[in-house]
């Protein structure tokens, strides 16, 4: 019997022992309240939104735009890839438009945690920080502002109809604009769309105050946002909200300055684009060819080479009227860089075609191994290019009635890019819209310009309808009043956010 | 007063002895007279004994495998006994929580159990697959013919729309997980019983939600010298066929010059037709009989003190698809001592190693609808096109040269499935132990301690590579080839401690207590490695590559704290009372709500048991029972209480961290709460017709929904407990005995559930939420499931167009989100049961179970690429495709080329399918040929057909995917196997 009951004893107590903690994290994530506690940290959610930036530069905030535009048209091997942006006939639901909307609002929401825990640090800074610290810690805080302004401004052109003064100021045509960081189910609390005079005024505060604290001076090619990167986004915005004066303001000192030399050889131009050199960008993104720096591409099936078989097999190949704007000027060498012929090969058979080649990819960005023709048609992200200021300038005095001094920027452009050219334009904003073209096509500009000037997309002929894809979309003429300009709030914001207002008009 | 010694007188008592469950005599049972060891008969074969006895006397009663009664004569001269089963000692003894075994008659909770009958031998690694169609309220779902596929199982209706909605299963009393059942050898499994209630299931408190499945594997029986049995089994696996009927080439040619008049051949396809070019692409691709075979071997027995089964066991299934395999090496070790008569322990260890493959390129995430998805291959490349190469001779005739089998097919630019899965290998191995050990101790009668330690681990690799091969033949234009291994190591550790009292109060009040503790420990860790730019076919290893991708490395803990206690009362085995409760503690949940409590209360009336029901003949056994209680569902992810940051996957300037936010935080996680009602009446009458019908009413509250936040927030969504939701059914099961003689037993079960789930509320107060681009819409009144759609209204013979029913019932041919309708159509099965037929004659047996489920639907995604000639010019079509709409005034269903093609209502299928699971014929040769022998004990062969058949309307391959839609999904197969089985 004591045996039995010595047993019984170590039994029960080897009972109380199996306990096991109730607190368990998650290794390696860092407790939300605890974020920001050194300069480290700081950098860390600084390169956490760079990351992010680089991640939405191109991609989806490129391609569903481009393939709306007139630009492109899809061959019969596109395998519907961004079909409903190419037929104009995309929902409330569409997966692309949802895409967009919501990582606009999830860099904006690591904007706003970082501008709050800086503030806070700014408030109350502890003995972590040190004065230089603080400073840079303020040159942080202009970055998240900026990258809060950029991804509002990038939802209202999308999901805004076209800025018109008399205009902005209806109900629901703006975007919610967010400032504070707090994901809650609570409904109240989401925000309303308002005006899109009250949007482009939250954007125009938050450059602002950008404007203030990014004290980097501009560096051609530079990873990190500067004071010059700032003046090109704001003569972005403001030429969309038309506001001229404000667009020269920004713009003539970038492009007088001189410091972003525009490329004048065929070599350096190609050198741009082909392996990133970096001139002309005002702020090019940081990217590598690890796995984890890769960029966000621009491509959408341009090219395709198929290395097995020897054969090109693009998704999208520039239209009739494409071809002819881009090789208007004669001797343009960018129409040389950009444009070349091959047989295309398709389900539907085979073509000599000219293909887009803006993006062969950069051999820096191939994982180690890969050399061309095999290609990955990644590159650095270039937000912001001396070139797009240049054309910004010149359509604000166009429209502004400063035809001389448009022609004039227009005319360095040119002759940068068309050795020994001599302007003969008729039409100054005619030219500039063109040019426009020439210079940014493929980086996510058309469908955005088409809707600021009121334009209508129209599809030319394709280049050779039996490699295309059979669609009557493919030469319809989609009106500028047409509604899918202007994409649709996605459905589940409308189903979600009580407050929003109401939906786009046409959907 | 003068007082006299009396002395009893003896006198002869007789009377029967029978087995108080079936009411039969028992033969060769044992009857003492106490104290005098030297009287004593046996029972007749009736059970009749008769005996000498003084009046005042004791008699004993024995016999192996009941319990041992004694009795007072009292002067009777008639004394009958009913003789109670050991507990331990038969099969339809449960355990029901924990603590000790007790018959299923007697459990006032809602189990049923299925033996190993019908378990063992099937032809498939899945033994879950087996229950299918077994239980009444228990679905079960092999939603694939992968051999290392997992069931799903659902019990009454699908309680959860965002947590788990398995079962929890236990193996031999610790908690495992679901893909238990695919590495355990079936032939080891002695018992599973599914336990339905709370009464039952309220004990397993947060983890129980969804009903327990508990597993016992054999153990050798008492009293058996050893006895070794051999088993060797061989089949195979077969194609089932679909109902959609492909073009074949001419269909293909006549159907392009239907809808382009000016249609011209290509060479190529000219070549084709000529040569009269016909590819059925699943010939191609599948094999037509793909070989199954098992072997196992076990010993078992018991001595005096001892008992033990040890078994070994190989598995081995090639899937009809390439790289589609398993090969699985099972041991088992169970052995349970009496050290002495107070202490007893014992172990059960099971070990498992697996190898298995999986044929790339299935699942919607990783490229269904990708021509390396050779289901995806066979439905859409068209019948016109050879997987040979096609050649012309000098004289200029083409011929097909069968010995150049292409890796590229150029007509339709795709790479052939088998060189795109050749050139990328996988293999996964998994080695398994399942091992508990326990000490219990008696250290007074009717008080057993028990610790049991437990322990489910695995070890899982996989290993992956891009081989690098010759330019030409690289399908990757943006990658290079690549190897990389991943790891990952599991275990969880389950510390059980209980003290059960049982003792009877005057007689006839007998009790149960029951009070435990348990401590959970799970840890789950990952690793993996990645290189690429391998360049020799020789050397396609991880460290021969030019570039090192990060690793990534992650680890996932989850504890459980627990405490549980029951009382079980009844009163002379007539009226039941059974009252459980636990606190659970989980690192789960928020830290405002880390601990939940759990509930049941249950009562039970044997009726028959009843002195005034004696007389009724005609009524062997009538039950009433009654449950309520509450379980949690805790089946969600990990660290979800917290918030978060984190570091990304990128990196900023030269591989610099690059932060952000995570996951919200949320204090208030925790689980969701299932309130079960659950009323039954079981009765066996006219000794052969069995009937149990069970009504339950399941409320689960404070469902954890994934509550869709504004996007403005920064996020898409959070967890939040939020929902409620019902599920209202019953369950019937029927059993008769047609015939019942000497020689023939022919018996036929029957059982089925009906469910009703519906959505009481979602959150802030909303009627309904739609789920993006899934067709489903959760909506407060109709169930979870139910199809969210644009409702077809057929073409319009004028233009062609294919026209919709808007919100209000009117024609339309604009396609709007705005016009999507509740369908009524479910994605889970409402209906649902199986029945089972055995018969026996003699050594003959013949066995078939049918499974069924009515009322669900599946999106048919196959059918929108074969119907779709506008996106996929160069995709086989369906033969239904040469109706399509060509001429003003034509009536058809097919919509002209200009109509864009909508995921509509149309591509809805009823499920709904009957099939004969399974179907066995076996054979036991007589017992004197084997006493002939000298050595063998028993002698059997048997054949077994698995999916031998399916009666449905669904078109595509299979409708047993459980899923609301299925896309280029690998069907079940058909299996044919013989097996031989020796006992020695």
């Amino acid at each position: 019997m004591k045996k039995i009951l010595k047993a019984a004893f170590i039994l029960s107590a080897a009972a109380g022992l199996f306990s096991c903690t109730m607190d368990l994290r998650q290794p390696g994530a860092i407790d939300a309240d605890d974020a920001l506690t050194s300069i480290q940290d700081a950098q860390n959610l600084r390169r956490g939104l760079y990351a992010n930036f680089r991640g939405a530069v191109a991609g989806g905030f490129v391609s569903n735009s481009e393939v709306q535009s007139d630009l492109f048209q899809p061959t019969s091997g596109y395998g519907n890839n961004y079909g409903y942006f190419f037929r104009w006939d995309f929902n409330v639901s569409e997966g692309g438009v949802e895409g967009v909307w919501g990582s606009c609002y999830g860099v904006i929401a690591n904007a706003n945690f970082f501008i709050e825990n800086i503030l806070e640090v700014l408030e109350n800074p502890s003995e972590s920080f040190s004065a230089d610290d603080l400073e840079l810690l303020k040159i942080y805080l202009g970055e998240a502002y900026f990258f809060r302004a950029y991804y509002h401004y990038e939802l209202a052109i999308r999901f805004c109809p076209a800025y018109d003064a008399s205009t902005a100021g209806n109900p629901d045509t703006g975007i919610p604009y967010v400032t504070v960081f707090n994901p809650t189910a609570d409904k109240s609390t989401y925000p309303n769309r308002g005006t899109l005079a009250a949007t482009y005024e939250h954007i125009n505060a938050d450059l602002d105050l950008a404007e203030e604290y990014i004290t980097t001076p501009g560096e051609v090619g530079c990873i990190w946002l500067t004071a010059d990167a700032v003046s090109a986004f704001r003569s972005r915005v403001y030429l969309n909200m038309k506001d001229y004066d404000n667009v020269i303001k920004y713009a003539k000192p970038l492009v007088d300055g001189g410091k972003y030399a525009l490329v004048t050889t065929a070599a350096n131009f190609k050198s741009m684009w082909a392996s990133d050199s970096g001139q002309e960008c005002i702020m090019m993104c940081d990217a590598s060819n690890k796995s984890n720096e890769l960029p966000s591409s621009y491509d959408i099936m341009y090219i395709s080479y198929n290395v097995a078989v020897k054969q090109y097999q693009p998704g999208f190949i520039p239209s009739s009227g494409t071809i002819a704007t881009c090789c208007a000027l004669e001797g343009d060498f960018r129409f040389d860089q950009f444009f070349a012929q091959r047989t295309a090969n398709e389900p539907t058979g085979s073509a000599q075609v000219y293909l887009f080649e803006k993006f062969p990819g950069n051999p820096a960005l191939f994982p180690s191994g890969m050399s061309l023709p095999r290609s990955n048609y990644l590159h650095k992200p270039k937000p912001f290019r001396i070139a797009e200021v240049y054309l910004n300038l010149a359509e604000a005095y166009a429209m502004g009635g400063s035809e001389g001094d448009a022609v004039n920027y227009l005319l360095t452009l040119r002759s940068a890019r068309v050795p020994g050219y001599s302007y003969s334009g008729t039409d100054v904003m005619t030219e500039i819209k063109n040019e426009r073209v020439r210079e940014l096509i493929g980086e996510g500009f058309r469908l955005w310009d088409l809707k600021r000037w009121g334009d209508p997309v129209v599809r030319t002929s394709p280049q050779n309808s039996l490699i295309m894809y059979d669609h009557s979309s493919m030469t319809e003429t989609f009106a500028a009043s047409n509604p899918r300009f202007t994409w649709p709030i996605p459905k589940a914001e409308m189903d979600t956010n009580p407050n929003i207002g109401a939906q786009n008009p046409g959907y | 007063m003068a007082t006299t010694a009396v002395f009893a007188q003896d006198i002869t008592v007789t009377g029967t002895v029978t087995d108080a469950s079936t009411g039969e005599g028992i033969a060769g049972a044992t009857i003492l007279v106490q104290g005098d060891a030297a009287r004593w008969v046996m029972t007749d074969a009736m059970g009749v004994y008769s005996i000498q006895v003084p009046s005042d006397g004791v008699l004993e009663v024995r016999f192996m495998g009941y319990t041992t009664q004694e009795i007072p004569v009292n002067g009777r001269t008639t004394v009958d006994v009913s003789m109670e089963i050991e507990a331990e000692m038969l099969d339809d003894v449960i355990v029901v929580g924990y603590g000790s075994a007790r018959k299923i008659s007697s459990v006032v909770g809602s189990a049923s159990t299925v033996n190993k009958k019908v378990i063992a031998n099937r032809p498939t690694a899945n033994a879950a697959d087996a229950l299918q169609g077994q239980v009444s309220g228990l679905q079960v779902f092999t939603s694939s013919g992968e051999p290392s596929e997992t069931a799903t199982m659902r019990l009454r209706g699908v309680s959860s729309i965002n947590a788990s909605t398995t079962p929890l299963f236990i193996l031999d009393g610790s908690p495992v997980s679901a893909d238990v059942f695919s590495s355990l050898n079936s032939n080891d499994i002695e018992s599973i019983v599914v336990m339905k209630d709370a009464s039952s299931t309220a004990i397993y408190g947060s983890r129980a939600a969804n009903g327990v499945i508990y597993i016992t594997t054999k153990k050798g029986a008492v009293g058996e010298k050893p006895v070794v049995s051999l088993r060797a089994q061989y089949g195979v696996s077969q194609m089932t066929n679909h109902r959609m009927n492909l073009m074949n080439a001419d269909q293909w040619f006549e159907f392009q010059t239907m809808i382009n008049p000016d249609f011209q051949m290509t060479e190529y396809q000219a070549m084709s037709q000529n040569l009269g070019i016909n590819t059925n692409w699943v010939d191609y691709f599948f094999k037509e009989a793909a070989p199954i075979w098992s072997l196992d071997a076990s010993v078992s027995g018991a001595s005096e003190r001892t008992d033990y089964y040890i078994s070994l066991g190989v598995f081995d299934q090639e899937g009809i698809a390439f790289d589609s395999n398993l090969s699985r090496y099972n041991i088992r070790t169970n052995v349970n001592t009496k050290v002495s008569d107070w202490l007893r322990m014992g172990m059960n260890i099971g070990l498992s190693y697996q190898e298995y493959q999986t044929t790339p390129y299935m699942g919607s995430s990783n490229g269904a609808n990708s021509f390396g998805n050779i289901m995806f291959a066979s439905n859409n490349l068209p019948a016109w096109l050879s997987p040979y190469a096609i050649k012309t001779d000098d004289a200029g005739n083409s011929y097909v040269d069968y010995s150049d089998e292409l890796k590229y097919f150029d007509p339709v630019q795709q790479w052939n499935a088998y060189h795109v899965s050749d050139i990328q290998p996988i293999t996964y191995t998994i080695a398994r132990l399942n091992a508990s050990t326990y000490q219990q101790i008696t250290p007074i009668k009717g008080l057993t301690l028990r610790a049991q330690q437990s322990v489910e681990a695995y070890d899982w690799r996989a290993s992956q590579k891009a081989l690098p091969v010759a330019d030409d033949e690289w399908p990757f234009t943006g990658s290079l080839p690549s190897a990389s291994e991943a790891f990952e190591r599991y275990y969880r550790l389950t510390f059980t401690n209980t003290a059960e009292y049982r003792f009877t109060v005057a007689e006839r009040n007998n009790f149960a207590v029951l009070l435990g503790q348990e401590a959970i420990i799970t840890d789950d860790e990952s690793f993996s490695a990645s290189s690429e730019g391998q360049s020799d076919l020789r050397q396609p290893y991880l460290q021969y590559g030019t570039e090192a991708i990060m690793p990534s490395w992650g680890k996932s803990e989850v504890n459980y704290n627990s405490y549980f206690a029951r009382v079980s009362y009844d009163y002379d085995s007539k009226y039941f009372i059974d009252a459980s409760w636990r606190l659970d503690g989980s690192s789960l949940f928020g830290v405002n709500k880390k601990y939940a409590n759990f509930y049941s209360v249950g009562a039970m009336w044997d009726i028959k048991r009843e002195e005034w029901m004696q007389g009724v003949s005609w009524i062997q056994d009538l039950r009433l029972k009654a449950s309520y209680g509450t379980t949690g569902n805790s089946g969600i992810s990990n660290y979800l209480s917290y918030g978060t940051v984190g570091a990304y996957g990128s990196r900023y300037n030269n591989g610099g961290l690059a932060w952000g936010v995570g996951t919200p935080p949320n204090p208030d996680l925790t689980w969701e709460t299932v309130e079960t009602l659950n009323i039954g009446v079981t009765a066996r009458l006219w000794n052969f017709f069995g009937i149990s019908v069970e009504f339950y009413n399941k409320m689960t509250r404070d469902m954890l929904m994934d509550i869709p936040y504004s996007y403005t927030t920064g996020y898409a969504s959070g967890a939040g407990n939020i929902a409620d939701m019902y599920n209202r059914g019953v369950d019937v099961d029927l059993s008769f005995d047609v015939i019942q003689t000497r020689d023939i037993y022919f018996n036929i079960k029957a059982n089925f559930n009906y469910n009703q789930n519906r959505i009481a509320s979602l959150f802030d107060g909303v009627d309904y939420y739609t789920l993006a681009n899934t067709g489903l819409r959760m909506e407060v009144g109709h169930a979870w499931g139910e199809y969210y759609f644009v409702r077809s209204a057929g073409v319009d013979p004028r233009d062609g167009m294919q026209m919709w029913y808007d919100k209000n019932g009117n024609k339309t041919k604009v396609y709007s989100e705005e016009n999507q309708v509740m369908t009524g159509k479910q994605r889970y099965a409402p209906w649902a049961g199986g029945i089972q037929l055995n018969f026996q004659w003699k050594g003959l047996y013949v066995g078939a179970d049918f499974t069924w489920v009515a009322g669900n639907w599946i999106l048919n995604n196959d059918k929108w690429f074969l119907t779709n000639p506008v996106d996929f010019p160069l995709y086989n079509m369906t033969t239904d495709m040469l109706n399509i709409w060509t001429h003003p005034g034509q009536q058809t269903d097919i919509p002209s080329l200009e109509s864009t093609r909508q995921f509509d209502d149309s591509y809805l299928e009823n499920a709904s399918f009957l099939r004969l699971k399974n179907l066995q014929i076996g054979y036991s040769f007589p017992q004197h040929w084997m006493d002939k022998t000298g050595f063998l004990a028993g002698a059997r062969i048997y054949a077994i057909a698995r999916n031998l058949f399916t009666i449905t309307q669904y078109s595509g391959y299979d409708p047993e995917v459980d899923s609301n839609i299925q896309m280029g999904v690998y069907p079940n197969t058909r299996e044919f196997s013989i097996g031989v089985e020796l006992t020695f």
